[in-house]
């Protein structure tokens, strides 16, 4: 067994005659040897993901790391920087199916220092790669494929645009190869559909750096949708294509960056913004808005009393309008949190609790509804929305009673009847039937009391609830 | 026959109720009766777990043993589907261990009896365990240092986390060897797209675990030492998720989609409603955080990362939860953000880092974040930690790179302290300009100029508190003495001596003016206060509930003498500063 592994380890690995240096400076740092011919012409470009499997050796023969061994294909992106420069060249020139050897120089792997503590200083790399396939790369964030993007020409740096930024873009739109449109726009991400710019695309641009070129292949649910677009001739449900160019772009400021007095600036800002959101019905626009107020000024603390005063006004308008705005798209639980959150900041709030109480209407919280809408009337006696609201609670709950009334009567009747028929230990299975129900709300609360009612000492039966 | 079970299951409760335990033991472990209880599973289940609730764990030993053994009994015998969901409907129990404990074993016989069922059951069994170490009581701060660290694992609050784990983590073991990778190389998985599922699910909650409880512990490990009870623990769940992921990098990719994804649906107003059903299946921040130190930090596994990336992708994959870690306020979480950083930024080349890179905003966030550790964290071995990771860090950017991170700093950090430090910095590498004779250093001519404007600067004019901003001010002093002294005017290299005129007006008068206020205002106190203590030279005390008060003014005078010696030091910088320069 040692001398097996000994043997092996003096195997020194010297490349095959028909390798070749496939470095663009011919500096013999990357030499490839096909093992296995590959099929077509085809090979992987940037950006794309291609799947592999490998063996890497040092040059005595010692195997530091393999995918095969992993059990698992490697997955990578091809020309991005990810893996060290003798793949990205190297993976490069391989045909889907290809299998090869590539020979790379340190100065191609990882050089002088190496990677510790599984390749040493100065380190020759030989891999065993067989290149399986590749892909276009797929920018959702569920991994659908309903994004995918082709660079054509890749950008610079690395930076890419946030939610916010202002992005100054060239896109051409394709339906099976006819453009519908084409058009220079600068916008601010995040807004684009202001602009008629599909969603998907937006999502593409945050992934898009400087001066980038590329191809966006979208799904229809990322595109026009299930209603397609009837100005360009879009169906229902098809897919479509652009391709983008992002000429230039400035990213939105995120909280840490800005200092204390430069947040409120910005808060206010984007109030206004909010506020012409909300006038024009863009609700969940004008919810984004009010939301970064929050996030600017949640945990600021300011010195200054002026400056104080302003931060919990706009902390508190951001939190009312955002109930405002929740009330619209009628989100409940959300107006109900807003409200609570502006009602610590100011506890006489009117609209806070008017709101609250018109969540909880919508809840069918009448009681609890009633008793916000009374407060408005004490702090506010001549509000005579609140006092419509009341009246509107009472029939509510008037209703509720009469139907939990007749529920009740049918129930006992029900049961009667049961108890008539059945012997009286089957009753334990009717109750057990009651804690099964768990979907049906009302059933299982008439359940309980009935529990309640009938065996006040049978604890177990309530107590699981 | 169907009585009868009734009349036991009557009885059991009965001898529970009536603390008749004798009896109640003789019933769970007799053969007969469990095959009834079994049958009866959803009405005996509860009874079992009303007692457990109630604190008996160490008053009756035994009769909790054999609630155990019976409950495993049961979930062999019972009908599993049933089982299931009566030993779920048992989890707002868990306010108790010993529930939780009782529940373990019980929970996977049942879920090993359904196979078919891995996806939503496992699910929700993970959520609901999980949720019981989420809730369990953390260690508070002790800023503890260095061997200290191996102290925690004596904190009750650990103690009780690390039974808890130990018992917990168990429990997967059948769920992962179902779905390892090695399975699938032996071709025992039929379906592969439900095992990827499957192996997704556990991926996730174990991870969940190395934010909450894990993460608030000592995972670290030095060589040759013993490790904690707590790395073990985390040890264990890398090794869990290294035989269900080959590519550990993959792990990261997915779980950080996930949170955006989540971002983007908390968009989706709409399905709100459908959403709070679900179990929650993303992971902090913090969580991806703590997995990150330990497979990189830590080097835990480290086959699990295949050695083909570059060090500075690794880095830049990082360095948002590097960010995240380091501004968390916990001790323990920062420390790990400290080690990844270090570990990251040592494999790096020096000046491997160009000034493109920085585009990436983190970038910049892990600056301000080691800084604010540096200045405000308790414990000194942080302190310095950082300090270390902060120069080795300027070191991996190259001289582009070294400027834009300094300028913008500067611009950014209002503690004069750190600005003094950071002109200190500065100073260096402009030195080191001028040594190897860089024509083009950012650190010469215009860069310089710009830097310059922005510290030689009295935030309130004359009126500055000087005591305040003396670090910034004297750190300042210096390096333009350096300048001065370096660079002669006839070779005016920094383009400093073109620059003169304009320090003189904007910095260097204002701040003579600034310093005669501030002296005469010190004086004055001073004397002030020397009057008083000789009208008042009766000592006294002022006693508040028996606890004498530190006497104040001599405190004061303190203070006032030693800003006194501080305004000294600048002024005599100033001179020698008016000397070089022959005003």
């Amino acid at each position: 067994m040692t001398m097996n592994e000994e043997d092996q380890k003096s195997n020194i690995y010297t490349p095959g005659p028909n390798a070749v240096d496939i470095t663009p400076e011919k500096d013999g740092g990357i030499l490839k040897e096909i093992i296995k011919e590959g099929e077509g012409n085809d090979t992987p470009g940037t950006g794309h993901t291609v799947s592999v499997h490998y063996t890497g050796r040092l040059t005595d023969g010692t195997v530091f790391d393999s995918s095969v061994e992993r059990g698992e294909k490697f997955e990578f992106q091809l020309g991005k920087g990810e893996v060290i420069k003798a793949w990205d060249v190297g993976v490069a020139t391989m045909k889907k199916g290809e299998k090869a050897v590539l020979t790379c120089k340190p100065e191609y792997a990882y050089g002088e220092s190496g990677s510790p503590p599984k390749i040493p200083e100065n380190a020759t790399l030989v891999f065993e790669v067989e290149l399986f396939d590749w892909k276009m790369e797929d920018l959702t964030s569920k991994k659908d494929g309903g994004i995918l993007r082709k660079i054509i020409c890749l950008g610079e740096g690395y930076s890419t645009p946030n939610e916010g930024a202002s992005v100054e873009v060239h896109f051409t739109g394709k339906y099976n190869g006819v453009v519908f449109e084409e058009r220079d726009l600068t916008f601010t991400l995040g807004e684009g559909c202001e602009f008629g710019v599909v969603e998907g695309l937006e999502m593409a641009l945050e992934k898009f750096k400087k001066g980038e070129k590329s191809v966006i292949n979208l799904k229809s649910k990322y595109a026009f949708g299930s209603k397609g677009k009837a100005e360009f001739n879009i169906p229902p449900n098809a897919e479509i294509q652009y391709e983008v160019e992002l000429k230039n772009f400035e990213k939105a400021k995120q909280g840490w960056e800005m200092d204390s007095d430069e947040k409120l600036e910005q808060s206010e800002v984007v109030k206004t913004k909010g506020t012409d959101y909300f006038k024009t019905g863009k609700y969940n626009l004008a919810i984004k808005q009010y939301k970064k107020i929050v996030s600017f000024l949640e945990f600021e603390k300011f010195e200054e009393e002026e400056k104080a005063k302003q931060c919990e006004a706009l902390l508190l308008a951001a939190h009312l309008n955002l109930a405002m705005c929740y009330l619209k798209v009628d989100n409940n639980k959300e107006v109900i949190n807003s409200c609570d959150k502006a009602l610590e900041k100011d506890p006489n709030n009117v609209k806070g609790f008017f709101r609250r109480g018109q969540a909880r209407m919508g809840l069918k919280d009448y009681d609890v509804a009633k008793e916000d809408f009374e407060i408005v009337l004490k702090l506010d006696n001549n509000n005579k929305a609140a006092r419509n609201q009341i009246l509107l609670c009472n029939n509510k709950i008037k209703e509720y009673k009469q139907r939990e009334k007749n529920t009740y009567r049918n129930m006992f009747e029900k049961f009667a009847e049961q108890d008539a028929i059945r012997d009286k230990h089957i009753k334990g299975k009717t109750e057990e039937k009651g804690v099964w129900n768990a979907n049906g709300d009302g059933d299982k609360n008439i359940q309980d009391e009935m529990a309640d009612e009938e065996h006040n000492d049978d604890v177990s039966l309530t107590e699981t609830e | 026959m169907a009585n009868n079970n009734i009349a036991s299951v009557e009885h059991l409760k009965q001898c529970v109720k009536q603390n008749d335990l004798c009896e109640a033991v003789k019933f769970l472990s007799d053969d007969k009766h469990l095959n009834f209880y079994a049958e009866k599973s959803l009405d005996v289940i509860p009874v079992i777990f009303n007692y457990l609730d109630k604190e008996n764990d160490k008053s009756s030993f035994s009769f909790i043993n054999t609630c155990e053994n019976a409950m495993v009994e049961i979930a062999k015998r019972g009908n599993a589907k049933e089982l299931l969901i009566g030993f779920l409907e048992q989890a707002d129990r868990f306010k108790e261990d010993v529930c939780f404990r009782a529940l373990i074993k019980p929970l996977q016989i049942v879920l090993q009896r359904l196979p078919g069922k891995r996806g939503k059951s496992l699910e929700w069994t993970l959520n609901i365990l999980g949720a019981h170490l989420e809730s369990l009581p953390l260690p508070k701060d002790y800023n503890l240092e260095g061997e200290e660290r191996k102290l925690l694992d004596l904190d009750l609050c650990v103690q009780r986390i690390i039974t808890q784990i130990s018992l917990y983590l168990p429990f997967f073991e059948p769920f992962v060897e179902e779905v390892s990778l090695a399975a699938e190389k032996l071709q025992h998985i039929s379906y592969l797209d439900r095992a990827i599922h499957q192996r997704r699910i556990i991926t996730l909650f174990l991870v969940k675990l190395l934010h909450h409880p894990l993460g608030y512990l000592d995972l670290s490990h030095t060589e040759r030492k013993a490790k904690s009870s707590s790395r073990v623990c985390a040890e264990e769940i890398i090794a869990y998720i290294s035989r269900l992921q080959g590519n550990f990098l993959n792990v990261y990719h997915s779980l950080r989609e996930q949170q955006k994804s989540k971002l983007l649906d908390s968009y989706d107003e709409q399905n709100n409603s459908l959403r709070e059903a679900e179990v929650e299946m993303t992971v902090s921040e913090i969580a991806l955080g703590v997995f990150g130190y330990m497979i990189f930090g830590e080097e835990v596994n480290t086959k699990n990362i295949p050695s083909l990336y570059t060090h500075l992708y690794l880095l830049e994959e990082n360095v948002n939860i590097i960010c995240v870690l380091l501004e968390n306020p916990k001790e323990m979480i920062y420390y790990k953000g400290l080690i990844l950083a270090q570990v990251l930024l040592d494999k790096l080349k020096v000046a491997e880092l160009s000034s493109k890179n920085l585009d990436l905003n983190d970038y910049f966030r892990m600056s301000k974040a080691l800084i604010k550790v540096m200045v405000y964290c308790c414990v000194e071995e942080y302190r310095q930690l950082a300090r270390v990771v902060f120069e080795n860090y300027l070191k991996k950017l190259d001289f582009e790179g070294n400027y834009k991170m300094l300028f913008s700093l500067i611009n950014s950090e209002k503690h004069a302290g750190v600005q003094g430090y950071l002109i200190g910095l500065f100073k260096m590498r402009v030195l080191l300009s001028l040594e190897e004779k860089r024509k083009s250093s950012p650190f010469l001519g215009v860069g310089l100029k710009k830097f310059l404007k922005v510290i030689t600067v009295l935030p309130k004019k004359v009126e500055t508190d000087l005591l305040d901003h003396s670090d910034c001010v004297v750190a300042s002093l210096n390096l333009l003495r350096f300048l001065f002294l370096r660079d002669k005017k006839i070779n005016n290299l920094t383009g400093t001596w073109s620059y003169l005129n304009e320090v003189q007006t904007e910095f260097l008068q204002p701040l003579r003016t600034a310093l005669q206020l501030s002296q005469a205002h010190y004086k004055l106190k001073l004397e002030q206060i020397g009057e008083k203590q000789k009208k008042t030279s009766v000592s006294k005390t002022v006693y508040v509930e028996g606890q004498p008060l530190p006497n104040l003014p001599a405190n004061d005078k303190d203070i006032l003498k030693s800003a006194l010696l501080q305004f000294d030091l600048i002024e005599s910088l100033l001179v020698r500063l008016e000397e070089i320069c022959d005003l």
